[in-house]
């Protein structure tokens, strides 16, 4: 099966030594990928062998059986090897592969999948476009004009998001969003968690709050803050266990 | 002499437009008899003229057969010559009654009066394939057309697979149509390319023109909706959808004149940049007839709300963004807007809405047939909550964040529901959790035996879901499945989704529609061959095992118009399998198949009447033929093709 990884270990720039970020604190520099893909029913002529390099728009790229290693320094904790980010460099060209398909791909309207498939799965891909596109112009009069630092439209504003407990980050693109409650809708959706599990942790185990790290390192809640000026500032997402003390 | 005939003409025309019903039920059976030139057989002539309500009739001559193509109708006076004939002016004005295409075609097979005649009062054509005709053709071929409707590129280009510059562009059509067709009134255009430029020209050279539709086109800016508002000064629809525009800004809607006041459509709801709300508002309410009202994102649910209490005559709406953080105040006086709104029809845009919201929607809702919510990410609960205002729901269109639940819902409350399409909310997330399976379009089918149409994209099937699905809703039209990853089998037993198809088609008779995915081998190709005998658009995708499986679809099914596949192992013997086909047929669609340029120099040579184009890939072999589009034409092959596109012919 497919493992499409979406986010990133904390860098050794940071203080962050929470242990309930399960991913390792490695060094820069290295990363691994590990991309595993199943071999579609028509092979035609294949053999092409390994083409996750091959990030041009418009090329048909098929993954085909094998697995995509790059070498990493060993990580200390149980989690599937993971790509390092360091925060801030989001479109680094040293990033995964996969995922800068997928940003280019989705900032280009091309439908091209995590998998590299062009055209697939056969959806118009103005559909999305417009999704993306509109929201970040609808954005635009209200927000950073000078924070965001964007001269002209960017289609996405990708952050990551990590969650207690959970193995796995995940990327999530602000510029989908103009206020917290349809960003907490797709947290959930991605998370899994039940709907009614309200950001302001009451009682009950198993509740999550939304903290954010703002430009100088430091987690904030997400609940005291403007839409606007949570866009400006914010970093990374964490959607922390309300059981363990605030943020750090 | 000449009073007794006009008499008899009067009450000829009389007794005509009474029957209309009954002319068109007597005309379409012969549609079977589009393809030949041959006249009415003598038996049913015989039985049209004894009718006794028909009897004060002179005997319609019949002039043999004729050619289609090539015969310029000409006006016929009446002289007194011509007292036992039927006045030209008469029987066009009977024919003009006819509305399908289809009958029209028939009709026009006839003689060469009825020809002449149904040519004259032509006033609408449908070109399904730019290519496939000239305008000049068309123009000597219908004089007086006021409408046009014009689809350019091959489907697959909305999936990237055409390249930009490939053609389809409108510019030519526009130049002639202003000399044939000056009064022109409607045009409709689907994946074209529509300049600024042709805006303009449209714009400036059509005095009567009413209506512009633009669906998946591209190539045009704000700039060239800002000519039309300015200069088309009888516009009543301005529809503007799913385009590859660019915006430059809102600007665009301000161009209209302050006295400007007949529009009837206004979409703009795929619009990215802000529009000025004051200007929509006010030309919202000094057109008194707008019906369809489809606002973009940068509409706030104020604005919407100005909007509902100034035309409550809407019957289509498309909000804007509905995620807006509202005060109970708000909330109420959207509410109370909403209903308002006794006509609406049609629902839609509704982008990121969030549940609260959504509840302000409720009041509009009783006499919904038409709900799209594929812009927003629903939770099941959201669904459910909002499906039991709408009794009268015919088709929803949902993203698969409802998942399962939401579809069961579905199921529980939608009993009259013809159609229902499922998108992905995050097509390229593997992880996706809450997606739809098979459950979820097993309650739907269990819940609404009208189903005829569905378009599901899920990550899993199964084949016994599938056929239980058919067995509950038999009258299938459009059945389109999309197993998001290519070849996936059935999930429970491993075995292809063969039979999953095969009890599509075997059980929905009236299927015109299928598009197949999952783990496929050439024994589905069996099943539609066999028994999908009123296809006519067949979408396939990864799947096959051998030339065997486009074999049997080419020889199996009679009523094949479209077929377009992608990354399937069928090459040139099942290209060349289709030969006596494709001329009665739109277009074929091959790409990343096993189809070499040899293959299509012979499908070339063999028939001359079709354009074999082919699109190579950088750096693919020189014999691959990488993608094929394959259509008849009378227009000869293209002269607009960019360098990519090579026109294939038997040399």
């Amino acid at each position: 099966m497919e493992l499409q990884l979406g986010l990133a270990l904390p860098t050794a720039g940071t203080n962050n030594n929470d242990n309930s970020l399960v991913f390792g604190n490695s060094n820069n520099g290295n990363h691994e990928v590990i991309v595993q893909s199943w071999l579609p029913a028509a092979d035609n002529g294949g053999g092409e062998g390994t083409e996750c390099s091959d990030t041009s728009a418009g090329k048909r790229r098929r993954l085909l059986d094998g697995d995509v290693r790059l070498p990493l320094p060993p990580v200390d904790l149980k989690t599937l090897p993971l790509l390092q980010w360091a925060a801030g460099e989001e479109n680094d060209d040293n990033c995964s592969v996969v995922l800068n398909n997928r940003i280019e791909a989705e900032e280009e309207g091309d439908s091209d999948g995590g998998d590299g498939i062009v055209g697939w799965p056969p959806i118009n891909f103005r559909r999305n476009k417009k999704q993306r596109n509109q929201m970040m112009v609808v954005n635009r009069p209200s927000s950073c004009s000078g924070e965001c630092g964007a001269a002209g439209p960017t289609p996405s504003m990708y952050v990551k998001v990590t969650m207690d407990g959970v193995g796995i980050g995940r990327k999530v693109d602000l510029a989908l969003h103009d206020s917290f409650s349809s960003l907490r809708r797709q947290l959930f959706a991605m998370f899994g968690l039940p709907e009614e599990n309200p950001w302001d942790g009451g009682a009950g185990a198993g509740e999550y709050q939304l903290t954010y790290q703002d430009p100088e390192g430091d987690w904030l809640l997400a609940d005291d803050i403007s839409w606007r000026s949570f866009i400006g500032s914010v970093q990374r997402l964490r959607l922390m266990r309300s059981s363990s003390s605030g943020s750090s | 002499h000449l009073f007794i005939h006009s008499i008899s003409i009067f009450q000829a025309v009389l007794i005509i437009l009474h029957l209309s019903p009954f002319g068109s039920l007597l005309f379409s059976p012969f549609s079977s008899h589009l393809s030949s030139s041959s006249p009415i057989p003598h038996r049913e002539r015989e039985s049209f003229d004894s009718e006794s309500l028909l009897s004060p009739f002179p005997q319609i001559s019949s002039s043999g057969g004729i050619s289609a193509m090539d015969r310029s109708p000409k006006r016929r006076s009446i002289s007194p010559d011509d007292a036992t004939r039927f006045p030209d002016e008469v029987l066009e004005r009977v024919l003009a009654l006819l509305d399908s295409p289809k009958d029209r075609s028939a009709v026009s097979l006839v003689c060469r009066d009825w020809y002449s005649a149904e040519s004259w009062s032509r006033r609408h054509v449908f070109i399904g394939n730019c290519y496939s005709v000239s305008p000049e053709i068309v123009a000597r071929r219908f004089p007086r057309i006021r409408s046009v409707t014009l689809k350019g590129k091959p489907r697959f280009s909305d999936f990237n697979l055409v390249p930009d510059n490939w053609g389809a562009d409108v510019h030519s059509w526009l130049l002639v149509f202003a000399s044939e067709y000056p009064f022109l009134e409607e045009l409709r255009l689907k994946r074209m390319r529509v300049t600024d430029e042709s805006l303009e020209f449209l714009a400036l050279n059509f005095p009567n023109f009413r209506a512009l539709s633009l669906l998946s086109c591209d190539g045009f800016s704000t700039g060239g909706l800002a000519s039309v508002a300015t200069h088309c000064k009888n516009l009543t629809e301005l529809d503007i959808q799913e385009n590859g525009i660019d915006d430059f800004g809102g600007e665009w809607l301000s161009c209209f004149p302050d006295n400007f006041n007949t529009l009837e459509v206004l979409n703009f709801s795929h619009l990215n940049t802000d529009v000025n709300p004051d200007v929509l508002e006010r030309l919202v309410s000094r057109c008194r007839s707008l019906k369809v009202l489809k606002v973009n994102r940068s509409i706030s649910l104020d604005c919407l709300q100005r909007l509902l209490v100034s035309a409550p005559q809407l019957t289509e709406l498309g909000a804007g963004s509905f995620s807006q953080e509202l005060t109970p105040r708000q909330h109420a006086d959207l509410e109370h807007a909403f209903g308002l709104c006794k006509n609406l029809s049609v629902l839609t845009g509704l982008w990121e809405a969030t549940a609260m919201n959504l509840s302000a929607v409720y009041p509009a809702c009783s006499r919904l047939s038409f709900l799209n919510l594929s812009y927003t990410a629903l939770q099941s609960q959201e669904l459910a909550s909002l499906l039991p205002h709408c009794p009268c729901l015919r088709r929803l269109w949902v993203l698969d964040s409802v998942g399962d639940k939401g579809l069961e819902a579905v199921g529980a409350n939608c009993p009259s529901l013809e159609e229902i399409r499922v998108f992905p909310a995050d097509p390229f997330d593997e992880d996706m959790i809450n997606a739809v399976t098979e459950s979820g379009i097993v309650a739907v089918s269990q819940g609404c035996p009208k189903l005829h149409y569905i378009l599901y994209f899920c990550r899993q099937m199964t084949n016994a879901a599938v056929a239980t699905v058919v067995r509950n809703c038999p009258d299938f039209t459009h059945f389109r499945l999309c197993i998001m990853n290519p070849g996936q089998p059935d999930h429970t037993t491993n075995q292809p989704m063969d039979e999953a198809f095969g009890s599509v088609v075997k059980t929905c008779k009236k299927l015109q529609r299928l598009s197949v995915s999952g783990l496929l081998t050439d024994l589905t190709f069996k099943y539609i061959g066999k028994y999908a005998k009123n296809m006519e658009t067949l979408s396939v995708a990864f799947a096959g095992s051998s030339d065997l499986g486009m074999q049997y679809v080419m020889e199996g099914c009679s009523k094949l118009r479209k077929l377009e596949i992608r990354d399937c192992p069928f090459g040139n013997a099942a290209l060349l399998s289709g030969l006596e086909k494709y001329e009665s047929m739109r277009s074929l669609w091959m790409s990343a198949c096993n189809v070499t340029m040899n293959g299509c120099r012979v499908l070339a040579r063999e028939m001359p009447r079709l354009n074999v184009e082919v699109m190579k890939e950088e750096g693919s072999d020189d014999c691959k033929a990488d993608k094929v589009y394959v259509y008849r034409t009378v227009a000869g092959p293209r002269r607009d093709a960019p360098p990519s596109v090579l026109t294939v012919s038997s040399l």
